[in-house]
């Protein structure tokens, strides 16, 4: 049987149907959660903020205008919850460089839906990178790279023309390329994904 | 064939890609033309081009580059980034791509940065999802059934004092006119005091103490009028209800009283305590 669809889930969760809202917060936590770790550089206040987010989400389930731009919505809402958060934390956490030993705890150790194949040392590599990066250019790669948004949906959702975005996304690619190779310089240059 | 004709078929005759009867005609040429013979031997001749051509040092390009146009790195890279993911505006025109793809078969440095971003675009999607950890959604569920929970008891409170007053009891109290003057002369007496000391706390003070003092009884009378009349109109409410409020009438009136009566002299009064002389 084909699982129930977003919109499906979201029309039930508006009809009271508990379930549904289960069902809703356990197929979008990993992103939230993804999203949050990558702008607050720190696991607990990542999931400190994506519980924030979903029950920020649990009482605006009214007011979402279009069923099938849900995930876009949700990403607003989490990017806007991590900035008021950094906000009150204070800008510099999200510019420092993770040490190496925090890494590993920002890292995953656990596969998740999507990790199949992504080996350990190469999931550290790249959160190592993504650590050094500038927020704009994390932001970039947060959006763009890793939640697969368009050019267009990322332009509104920081209010930028689209051809800022897409000269921060090619230069936040080739950045955070260039960070992993000085990081690694053994990776042959013919290397894939795994490791 | 004249001279300008072979100049043009002078590279593909050095590396013999010249059809035979092209070929046959630049031999006749070269057979009587001194000039284009001399340039076919800087040229190498036929079909020897690669051959006798010595090497050249491998910092000769980025030299020459250097002092002409700039290294071709930078730009090279920025075509780099559409190459390997095209979703956006759609795959390098063909001549373009031809020519990064000549520059990448030179420059190892690019050819390891395009294997990366080939790797980061298979790589990062798979970094979309995090596992939260156990009790993530329990929590979640915790917080927002908690609200619902508590936003049914609200509705039903809110639904049951909605259905006591439109059972007539609020209509009524508002009807009797002993009522409402009651508790429109006591609204004044609280609150003009408040309003003609505006800015003035100790004003305030002052005014609310004389007050008490000489209004006191007529104020706890009208207090205790008001009370003691919704008193008897709630009791449809509940008697507990009602006894509650006379009994908070009962007390406010007296502490009014008492206020008037208890408070201890100033200064000025003749019984007033002296301090101690040094």
């Amino acid at each position: 049987m084909a699982a129930p669809t977003t919109e499906t889930l979201l029309e039930r969760c508006r009809e009271g149907d508990e379930l549904a809202w289960e069902a809703l917060v356990r197929r979008y936590q990993g992103r939230v959660f993804a999203v949050s770790v990558q702008y607050l550089r720190d696991r607990e206040e990542a999931r400190d903020t994506a519980q924030d987010v979903f029950v920020q989400i649990y009482r605006k389930l009214g007011a979402v205008r279009d069923d099938r731009a849900f995930l876009a919505w949700v990403l607003r809402l989490t990017r806007n919850r991590c900035l008021d958060r950094l906000r009150r934390l204070g800008a510099r956490r999200s510019d420092r460089e993770v040490p190496v030993e925090e890494a590993a705890e920002i890292a995953d150790p656990a596969p998740g839906p999507e990790d199949r194949g992504l080996g350990g040392d190469r999931r550290r590599l790249l959160d190592r990178a993504l650590g050094r990066l500038s927020t704009q250019s994390r932001e970039m790669i947060v959006l763009k790279e890793m939640q697969e948004m368009r050019v267009g949906e990322i332009a509104d959702l920081l209010d930028l023309p689209v051809g800022t975005v897409k000269s921060r996304c090619h230069r936040a690619r080739l950045e955070l390329a260039e960070t992993v190779r000085k990081l690694d310089p053994s990776r042959p240059a013919e290397a894939g994904g795994a490791s | 064939m004249i001279c300008r004709d072979f100049e043009r078929r002078l590279e593909d005759w050095v590396d013999g890609r010249l059809a035979s009867a092209d070929g046959a005609a630049c031999d006749r040429h070269l057979a009587e033309c001194p000039r284009c013979r001399e340039l076919a031997a800087l040229a190498g001749g036929p079909d020897r081009g690669a051959s006798r051509v010595p090497e050249p040092p491998p910092d000769l390009a980025p030299e020459i580059l250097a002092r002409t146009s700039g290294a071709a790195c930078e730009r090279a890279r920025e075509r780099l980034a559409p190459l390997v993911d095209p979703s956006e505006d759609g795959p390098l025109p063909e001549a373009e791509r031809a020519v990064l793809e000549l520059h990448l078969e030179a420059c190892a440095d690019c050819r390891a940065l395009r294997a990366e971003l080939v790797a980061l675009g298979e790589d990062l999607p798979r970094l979309a999802e995090l596992d939260p950890g156990p009790g993530f959604v329990e929590g979640v569920l915790a917080r927002t059934s908690h609200r619902r929970a508590a936003a049914a008891r609200l509705a039903e409170r809110l639904r049951r004092l909605g259905d006591r007053l439109g059972s007539g009891l609020l209509p009524r109290l508002v009807r009797r006119p002993r009522f409402a003057w009651e508790a429109a002369y006591v609204a004044v007496l609280l609150l003009t005091p408040l309003i003609a000391s505006a800015g003035s706390p100790d004003a305030a003070a002052q005014a609310v103490e004389r007050l008490g003092r000489a209004g006191g009884a007529t104020v706890a009378s009208a207090v205790r009028g008001v009370t003691e009349g919704t008193a008897e109109r709630a009791g449809s409410v509940g008697a507990a209800a009602g006894t509650e409020l006379r009994t908070f009438g009962t007390r406010f009136a007296s502490s009014l009283q008492r206020g008037g009566d208890e408070r201890p002299a100033g200064p000025d009064h003749p019984d007033a305590p002296k301090e101690d002389a040094p």
